[in-house]
């Protein structure tokens, strides 16, 4: 028997073959490389809580401002998820009975915790702190995202730490009217910026300690 | 004798040889770093004065210091390499897998109902109170999220805080021993339940029996032994007890009664003396440790320092003189202008001598006086104090016997001082017997048979009481004992029941400072493992059961009729509590006869020598035994950590025949002990300090890990002690019987001028210093006295202009001054942290290395690491010595990172884990670091600390898990294989400007928001612990700042400043205030 010879027409396919394999570890490579990026990883994250707490219903549609519940946040270095004590305010009379907020009257009731997942992590080795953010004019939305959109919350920004320093380099364009840091959309404009630029003396530091301690 | 004569092998047992024994056919030794001198210089042990300190010997060989570089697992086998291979492949699979994940999910548990004013994630301050031997120390415990994690003084305290100077803020320092206490409050090894007849029961259990045991009450077998407390409470309720018919019996083995006793010779009543240190020009004591060891020490502290500053508080240009006679080398010692060391048995010929001298009548009949030096001393000082009339005091330490504390007594009065510079306050419980006589005549009924029913309060008998009342056995005839303490310990294991007492953060109590002031410590937390309080305890068997609020309430309401309890539990105190002044007059003193040893001279034989019992700056007297941050301080003097040891005079060392790291037998009547030896430079001749606290049988695991051992580390020492020799015991030997290595830390982390490498050129013939370098290289330590300051208007620490060419200065200065580096210098527009130590006032206390220990989650090592150069203090604090073996003088120099603007250790960093901020500190990111170590190697100062092995593995494990709650929050648990040092509490800094910088955003206070801080808002953990206010931190761009005319001030000079790192912590030069009459000291006597 003759030796089994390639038809002429697989010379044409050869070099297709050729890229395909010597392509696909760098496409494997570059697929993994993007997976493992914070981007990828973290953007997204929307673990399940005990209660399905909906931001789009009580900061969107309701309106209720992020304070109301986050009280510390322009006072403490976190803002802190509110005691069901909170929750009972409005819910002792609105859905009293709803299944979905049973966690929360037995927390307030038998005095025990409602155990949330978090869902903005940081390292341990990274102190972030609200109050110098919220006081120096940066809103709530910057790292967040648009909170008053999300039936359950999601991470939105890589929240890495060349993202910070960036911010970091350049605040001016992340900053807005001190009385609008809850606000949900804003439109920054230029005036702004510099006005409160200016006022606040914005000059954040990119010290290892500033963040690192 | 010189120093050479005896070799002092006391260093650890690192592996590798330094047996260059022959300095002379060493190759550095031409020109090599010189051995110090006792004329010249300043040494740290007896092996660097004979040129043998292991960086003397081999300082161009080993880059890092001795030992750490020790391999950590066996050496590298083949077989060992692949199964590395193999597991570090898997790992990295893992890792990537790991790395490729989220961080570990976490919860966030919020409180369902949220306190009015509590932040989450934000520290709050509560004042509260310690007792320890029957004397209170007013705190103020850092709570995060309702756990303690941190102590500090009260400054807010009449007696304990207040402003060292006028216009300075308030301010309060914190005992070490206070500090270390918090940790016991996560201490899993602590009591969980309580135990009937060494088993686990419960308090429903213990309390079914209640009724029985009230019965007995009322019959005189019922005795109750409590460990000294000075709680208004406490009393209250004994005196209910008593009533009942039962018998109180007070002990403390490191007990001031003498004094008691000593003031009841004089005036006829025991009255407490509270010397006002601020207002003596001449202090004088007499075997006294007035800043460690006395009840009153951080006030006494205090006050020390403000009429030592000058222009401080005895006005300008004045500073005080300060006099010690002593046996063990104190503190105090350490501090004084004038030392003379002596036998503690000498005290009384010492009194009676100064007596005479002051009020006229013969000297006492002994050969000690009658050496030229001694009678010199006596001499010179009775006129000083003559002389100084209304403005002297004399105090007398805890050691010594009655007949000195009543000829104190009387010679305050000649000289005045009641009333000037020394009070005398009403004794809280006039007939309460002598510790001694009580636990005496407590263990003679016991084995008389004669006590049924024994309830001891705290303390640990079997362990601390005199050995020969045999306490164990005794006791072992009580039919029912009932013992109430932390740990179940060696008094517990033997009693019928033993209960677990809650932490004094745990519980409702009240104390009194040593002036009387009552303070009152409030909980900050539920007891962790159950647990009751003394008082709540008495309440129980007195039939109330009443919660311990309750109890101290009404002990305060009637003490202070009408007040807001809310309020004086706010502020931690009662105001105007202080015990009422005494009006005493002394009578006359009766002649005392001196014993055979007091007559003689300073030489005594072998069998002749003193024993003397000292308290341990590890376990003070065996309570912290369980403390591993206090094993792991250095001592103050002997720099030893993890064991006690017997403290032996150079000179007597060599006479006896024993070395320094002997494992030595001391012989007191029949009674002997093994112990190790450390030879101490300045201990008196032929006397023995035996440290106690160490070899508790019973220890927890933590403790035992780390000094190595089954048992607690050290050695028992109580073993000898004995109800004739209680405080100085006769008639006692020593011989060598083995060796022992001490952890000793002293020639640890040296950075002296002559040993650093960067100075010296490294050729064939070895490292070698240029004599001209030499020269103009300066010491570490300044001192001067305060006659030269005064005389000498321009002197100033800084005479020659450091060490560049002065005309390369000068060509750049025209540009821009002082820009000399190689590498580019840092400008600083804002904020520019710095420190400054005043010599002066450091005391050595290891107050602030025990509150960086706290703040800052500094790991613990362990004995073996502590000798292998592996521990990880961020602050250290060396001790220098100069002069004679025998006579030395001592200087403390705190150091902590000196966070250079030309840092060294910045330029090395192959991955940038260490940078320069722009307000001047040297940051440290760990998750950054590598683990080259080359800024450690580089760092001219040895503060770089790095973390050779998992410190915080044990901690992983689930009994240890309630150890975690003690962290700081602020501030990152680093992990093997990472650098870390001194941030100078850059965690503070950064939430103070945060503070700051919001509150002026959102308007609620006025001010720039890059402008200074006030000074003072933001204080370092060292700072806020020091009682003397020697280290004052704060911002140079503000020249008003305490620290800048610190900096400004002619005193203050760099470390090492040839080097140009322009750190940013400036020393003070110690001014010592000598007596012109006395024969000089060489001070200052440095190679410039």
């Amino acid at each position: 028997m003759s030796r089994f010879l390639f038809p002429e027409w697989t010379e044409t396919l050869k070099k297709w073959v050729n890229l395909l394999v010597l392509g696909a570890p760098v496409y494997l490579v570059a697929l993994i490389a993007y997976g493992v990026t914070p981007e990828a990883i973290r953007i997204g994250y929307q673990p399940d809580q005990p209660v399905p707490y909906s931001h789009a219903l009580h900061a969107g549609e309701l309106g209720i401002d992020c304070r109301y519940c986050h009280t510390t946040v322009e006072r403490a270095a976190k803002a802190a998820v509110p005691p069901a004590a909170t929750c009972m305010n409005c819910h002792s009379t609105v859905k009293k009975d709803s299944d979905l907020l049973l966690p929360i009257r037995q927390a307030f009731s038998e005095n025990t915790p409602v155990k949330w997942t978090r869902v903005t992590d940081l390292p341990d080795y990274v102190y972030f702190n609200h109050m110098a953010h919220v006081n120096a004019a940066i809103g709530c939305e910057s790292c967040h995202g648009r909170i008053d959109q999300m039936v359950k919350v999601y991470q939105a920004k890589p929240l890495t730490m060349v993202w910070c320093i960036d911010c970091h380099k350049n605040p001016a364009p992340y900053l807005r009217q001190p009385s609008k840091v809850t606000a949900m959309g804003y439109v920054f404009t230029a005036e702004d910026r510099e006005a409160i630029m200016k006022k606040n003396d914005v000059k954040p530091p990119i010290n290892c300690s500033t963040c690192h301690r | 004798m010189s120093a050479k004569d005896h070799d002092h092998d006391h260093d650890h047992d690192h592996g590798h040889d330094h047996g260059h024994d022959n300095t002379a056919s060493h190759p550095m030794a031409p020109q090599g770093p010189l051995p110090a001198t006792p004329e010249h210089g300043y040494w740290k042990s007896l092996k660097e004065l004979d040129g043998k300190a292991p960086w003397q010997l081999e300082p161009h060989i080993k880059e890092f210091e001795p030992g750490t570089d020790k391999p950590v697992i066996d050496p590298m086998s083949r077989r060992n390499f692949f199964h590395l291979m193999g597991a570090s492949m898997g790992l990295a699979g893992l890792a990537a897998n790991a790395g490729c994940r989220r961080y570990e999910k976490e919860e966030i548990v919020p409180l369902s109902r949220r306190p009015d004013g509590f932040v989450p994630g934000q520290v709050q301050y509560y004042s509260t109170t310690y007792d320890i031997g029957g004397s209170a120390h007013a705190l103020v415990a850092t709570s995060f999220e309702g756990r303690p994690i941190h102590i500090d003084g009260n400054p807010e305290h009449p007696f304990a805080g207040g402003a060292i100077q006028p216009g300075t803020k308030k301010h309060a320092g914190a005992h070490s021993f206070a500090q270390a206490a918090i940790l016991h409050v996560y201490d899993p090894d602590r009591s969980p339940s309580p135990l009937n007849k060494g088993k686990g029961s419960s308090i429903e259990a213990f309390k079914a029996g209640l009724g029985d045991l009230k019965k007995a009450f009322a019959t005189p077998g019922a005795r109750v032994l409590s460990e000294a407390t000075s709680s208004p409470t406490v009393l209250a309720l004994r005196r209910r007890l008593e009533q009942a018919g039962v018998v109180w019996h007070e002990y403390e083995p490191l007990s001031w009664d003498n004094e008691r006793l000593g003031t009841k010779a004089a005036f006829g009543r025991s009255v407490r003396p509270v010397a006002r240190l601020e207002r003596a020009e001449t202090i004088v004591t007499i075997d006294c440790d007035l800043f460690v060891e006395h009840p009153a020490s951080m006030k006494y502290s205090r006050d020390f320092a403000r009429s030592r500053r000058k222009d401080g508080s005895l006005g300008v240009g004045k500073m005080n003189r300060l006099w010690a006679a002593e046996s063990v080398m104190s503190n105090t010692g350490a501090m004084a202008d004038h030392r003379l060391g002596m036998r503690a048995e000498l005290g009384l010929p010492f009194a009676m001598a100064l007596d005479a001298a002051i009020s006229g009548g013969g000297a006492p009949n002994s050969e000690w006086l009658k050496e030229s030096k001694v009678a010199q001393f006596i001499t010179i000082l009775a006129e000083e104090l003559k002389q100084n009339t209304g403005r002297a005091v004399v105090v007398a330490g805890r050691r010594q016997p009655p007949e000195v504390h009543a000829l104190v007594a009387k010679i305050n009065q000649s000289i005045q001082a009641p009333g000037n510079t020394l009070d005398y306050v009403e004794d809280p419980d006039p007939e309460r017997p002598h510790h001694l006589q009580a636990i005496t005549q407590l263990a003679q009924d016991m084995a008389a048979g004669r006590v049924q029913t024994l309830i001891m309060l705290g303390g640990n008998p079997v362990y601390d009481a005199p050995a020969d009342l045999d306490f164990a056995s005794a006791l072992g005839k009580v039919a029912n004992s009932i013992h109430l303490s932390e740990y179940a310990d060696e008094t517990s294991v033997v009693s019928t029941w033993h209960l677990p007492k809650a932490h004094f953060l745990e519980a409702w109590g009240d104390a009194r400072t040593w002036d009387g002031t009552v303070s009152i410590a409030q909980p900050l937390i539920m007891p962790m493992f159950g647990g009751l309080s003394s008082a709540e305890l008495l309440s129980l068997l007195l039939g109330d059961e009443l919660p311990g609020e309750h109890l101290v309430k009404t002990t305060i309401a009637g003490m202070a009729p009408g007040a807001d309890w809310r309020q004086l539990v706010h502020d931690g105190f009662v105001p105007s509590s202080a015990l009422a002044t005494a009006q005493v007059t002394a009578q006359a003193v009766p002649a005392f006869n001196l014993s055979p040893g007091q007559q003689a001279g300073s030489r005594r034989k072998n069998g002749e020598l003193e024993v003397v019992f000292h308290y341990s700056s590890f376990s003070y007297d065996g309570r912290y035994a369980n403390n591993p941050w206090l094993w792991e301080t250095p001592d103050f003097l002997t720099k030893v950590t993890w064991d006690n040891y017997a403290l032996v005079s150079p000179e007597t060392a060599d006479s006896l025949g024993v070395k320094n790291d002997d494992l030595i037998t001391v012989k007191v009547g029949d009674k002997s002990l093994q112990v190790p030896c450390y030879t101490m430079p300045g201990q008196a001749k032929y006397s023995i300090g035996l440290v106690v606290g160490g070899g508790r049988e019973i220890a927890s695991r933590t403790v035992k890990t780390g000094g190595g051992r089954d048992r607690g580390p050290g050695y028992n020492t109580y073993k000898v002690r004995t109800t004739h020799g209680f405080d100085i015991a006769q008639n006692g030997s020593i011989s060598t019987s083995g060796h022992y290595a001490l952890a000793n830390v002293q020639d640890h982390w040296n950075y002296k001028p002559g040993s650093n490498k960067l100075m010296g050129y490294n050729d064939s013939a070895g490292l070698r210093f240029d004599p001209e370098v030499m020269r103009r290289a300066r010491e570490d330590v300044e001192e001067v006295t305060g006659e030269e300051l005064q005389k000498n208007k321009g002197w100033a620490a800084t005479e020659e202009k450091e060490f560049w060419d002065d005309s390369v200065e000068a060509e750049t200065e025209k540009t821009k001054a002082r820009h000399l580096s190689l590498f580019e210098e840092h400008d600083y527009t804002g904020h520019r942290w710095a420190m400054a130590i005043d010599l002066s006032l450091c005391t050595g206390c290891n107050s602030c290395m025990v509150a960086c220990q706290s703040e800052n989650n500094v790991p613990v090592v362990g004995r073996e690491q502590v000798m292998n150069n592996r521990e990880m203090h961020w602050i250290r604090i060396d001790r220098y010595f100069q002069g004679s073996p025998e006579e030395p003088h001592v200087v403390h120099q705190p150091l902590p990172c000196q966070q250079c603007e030309n840092a060294p250790c910045e330029q090395v960093c192959p991955v940038g884990a260490t940078s320069h901020s722009d307000e001047g500190l040297n940051d440290m990111a760990y998750n950054r670091c590598i683990g080259t170590r080359y800024c450690a190697n580089n760092c001219p100062y040895r503060v770089r600390r790095f973390n050779f092995l998992d410190w915080n593995k044990e901690w992983r494990e689930a009994r240890n898990k309630v150890r975690r709650l003690l962290f700081n929050p602020d501030v990152t648990v680093r992990m093997r294989g990472v650098m870390e040092k001194c941030t100078f509490c850059v965690q503070r800094i950064q939430n103070g400007k945060i503070r700051a910088k919001a509150q002026i955003r959102s308007g609620q206070r006025t001010g720039a928001v890059g402008a200074p801080l006030p000074d003072g808002e933001i204080e370092t953990a060292c700072q806020m612990a020091c009682p003397t206010e020697a280290i004052v931190f704060g911002d140079l761009s503000d020249a008003d700042s305490r620290v800048s005319k610190l900096h400004a001030d002619r005193r203050s000079y760099a470390l090492l400043p040839e080097l140009y790192t322009k750190p940013r912590n400036m020393y003070l030069t110690r001014v010592l205030n000598p007596n012109p009459k006395m024969p000089k000291v060489a001070i200052g006597e440095g190679a410039h």
